[in-house]
């Protein structure tokens, strides 16, 4: 089964979690990187990824720095003060989230379980 | 991680070129994209992982990608100048924007209505000046990214494009106000109190667009194809 639909809800804090540890990040790193931490399992794929890095862009939430890297010119994404701030708000919002829905799927888990 | 060969690059600007896209942020990203994944693989997997990056990166997604960044950037920047706007009536700027504003309506109400059409030009000219800057740095900075891509095709940089449009809806509000007078049947519009008012506001209008165009640009330049 494609999990895409399911990433597709948190791609935006995943990015900007993965910036909050990560300085700056380009973005076919983002895609790797993700694959790397996740044994293969996400695959970010770029029809989702390019449009979310814009939109948070456009957010203010990230900035870019363009880097000339071996003959071509790369796009690097960073975390705004903005940005920054937002990480700690949609990480609780998203864990919050899986808390709820880890009751849903398993009822017998009481108020209070974290994950 | 390897180089990848001269040829290799030839085939991966032309599969880029066949995309017609316009968008210089969006083609320097894909061009990125292309070969940093071709250069994690070796030499021999090169034609079948140019044909993955081909199937997602189709002609249709590489368009629907183009327009999705424009309107995000369109979006940033919007929200970029609304917010340098806003800060002009922040403690203690608030103060040089109330000087400005009240100088300018004592400078309105001294002069004829033929003189506050050749005063609303000068804004007005400067604004054409930076815009024509700012076209000059981004066809520098493009010149360099087609050199690279190898692109003989016509780019521009979705902020310049959005930069243009503006000036477009500018000059029509300056058409506007000279028009309508005659349109709505002043025989005479510079001594009509209309007049007098359409002429400040496109005063003020002009003032605070071209500071904040002036701001977003000298934020965007360091970071974007402007």
């Amino acid at each position: 089964m494609s999990n895409n639909n399911l990433i597709k809800g948190s791609l935006q804090t995943i990015i900007l979690k993965l910036l909050e540890e990560n300085e700056k990040m380009y973005g076919y790193e983002i895609t790797q990187r993700v694959k790397e931490l996740t044994a293969g399992e996400i695959k970010i794929t770029e029809g989702a990824l390019y449009p979310a890095l814009h939109k948070l862009e456009a957010e203010g939430l990230l900035t870019t720095e363009i880097q000339q890297v071996d003959n071509r010119v790369r796009k690097y994404y960073s975390l705004t003060k903005d940005g920054q701030k937002e990480v700690t708000s949609k990480l609780s919002e998203l864990q919050g989230f899986v808390e709820n829905l880890q009751r849903i799927l398993n009822p017998e888990i009481k108020p209070g379980f974290n994950i | 991680m390897r180089k990848l060969s001269e040829q290799e690059l030839d085939q991966v600007k032309k599969a880029i070129a066949a995309k017609e896209l316009i968008s210089a942020e969006i083609l320097m990203e894909i061009y990125d994209h292309y070969v940093s994944h071709l250069e994690s693989f070796e030499d021999s997997e090169f034609e079948t992982e140019m044909l993955e990056l081909e199937m997602k990166f189709t002609h249709n997604y590489c368009k629907e990608l183009q327009e999705k960044h424009f309107d995000s950037t369109h979006k940033g920047m919007r929200t970029l100048q609304w917010k340098i706007f806003k800060s002009q009536f922040s403690w203690p700027r608030f103060i040089v924007t109330a000087t400005t504003f009240s100088l300018i309506s004592i400078l309105w109400t001294t002069i004829d209505g033929r003189t506050r059409t050749v005063v609303i030009l000068v804004p007005l000219g400067i604004i054409l000046l930076l815009i024509a800057w700012i076209s000059i740095k981004s066809t520098v900075k493009i010149r360099s990214l087609k050199k690279t891509l190898g692109v003989s095709n016509y780019i521009q940089s979705d902020y310049l494009k959005i930069i243009l449009g503006q000036w477009s809806f500018i000059l029509s509000t300056l058409t506007l106000s000279v028009l309508a007078p005659k349109n709505l049947g002043f025989t005479d519009p510079f001594t009509n109190p209309y007049y007098t008012f359409i002429t400040f506001f496109l005063a003020i209008l002009y003032l605070g667009y071209f500071l904040t165009l002036l701001k977003a640009w000298k934020l965007k330049s360091k970071t974007s194809l402007i």
